[in-house]
């Protein structure tokens, strides 16, 4: 896949696209959003403020380490399917936006990036492979790919958004919004039923 | 055969493999930014032992958050454990999982699946 460096469009608010789309996600339910450079430091910081959260609220344990190896399995997906932003003539790095909401009957999870038209590609094709199959097809899926896959450079196994389905009964969603003729802002919405 | 001890970090488990106490676990979270950087030292580590194993091994994993590119780090883990099962080894997996974790208990059965080892999947309370 060829590389893209955008230069433009950097400073897109995905906080305001997730609350256009989503109304229904207001200040008080928001226990954290982050929007910047993505990475494995930044992993661990949102983890730790998580837990940090988690340890003060009353939420069962089982809907914690859902949520964090959702988040977890989110970030490392926009590491993997998304632009690169140049820093200067030989550095890139990679941008997104992590938002979690904490409602009465669920957790939600909104994970938002840049991509191009050959990783939406990517992305809907990922979408069809998994959309409305049962647990047990998932099982099955998750399987197989966890024998063929290959970690790759990125980190990843293949097995991101098969994890997040199984972890969810299906409950993820993909939503992409068009910014330009070349890019398109992808957000994955992952419900957590309480 | 040197002992390993790894400390366990916000990200990465911990990990004891001492061949002369006849103890063997990891325990804790894994999602280390590198799974291939932190599981080959391991991977390799068993390998070696198994030319030379103690008449009994028992391995335990106690893992409390497992991201998917360690479950692919964990199964080539397994398949150095078959191998030497099917050369002679006598050696069982435990698998530990907190009660109501689905998931954790799910990935259990799967590596229980598609691995010829004894693999022993164990609720434990979390109170």
């Amino acid at each position: 896949m060829a590389l893209i460096f955008m230069t433009e469009n950097k400073n897109i608010n995905f906080l305001n696209y997730i609350q256009e789309s989503f109304p229904y996600i207001k200040g008080e339910n928001i226990i954290l959003h982050y929007c910047g450079e993505v990475n494995h430091e930044i992993i661990k910081a949102l983890l730790h403020t998580l837990e940090s959260y988690f340890f003060k609220s009353q939420l069962p344990r089982i809907i914690q380490k859902k949520t964090f190896n959702i988040m977890v399995e989110c970030i490392q997906n926009i590491e993997k399917h998304t632009i690169k932003y140049l820093n200067n003539q030989e550095n890139y790095y990679k941008k997104g936006s992590i938002l979690i909401s904490n409602f009465n009957d669920s957790i939600q999870i909104f994970s938002s990036n840049i991509v191009n038209d050959a990783q939406k590609s990517i992305l809907l094709n990922k979408e069809l492979q998994i959309k409305g199959k049962t647990k047990e097809q998932l099982r099955q899926m998750y399987k197989e790919q966890l024998i063929r896959g290959t970690i790759s450079e990125k980190g990843g196994a293949g097995l991101g958004f098969i994890d997040i389905a199984r972890k969810t009964n299906n409950n993820l969603y993909f939503h992409f919004y068009p910014i330009s003729d070349d890019f398109i802002i992808f957000t994955l919405q992952v419900i957590i039923k309480k | 055969m040197e002992t390993i001890v790894i400390q366990p970090t916000i990200d990465s488990p911990y990990v004891n493999l001492d061949k002369q106490n006849n103890i063997f676990e990891i325990k804790g979270k894994s999602l280390p930014e590198n799974v291939n950087v932190f599981y080959q030292p391991i991977i390799d580590w068993f390998t070696e032992y198994f030319k030379n194993p103690n008449n009994e091994t028992v391995i335990h994993f106690k893992l409390d958050y497992l991201n998917t590119a360690s479950s692919k780090a964990l199964l080539s883990l397994f398949l150095v454990v078959e191998e030497a099962v099917k050369n002679g080894a006598n050696v069982k997996v435990l698998w530990y999982y907190e009660e109501d974790d689905e998931d954790m208990r799910d990935i259990g059965e799967e590596y229980a699946d598609l691995i010829q080892i004894p693999f022993e999947i164990i609720c434990v309370s979390n109170d």
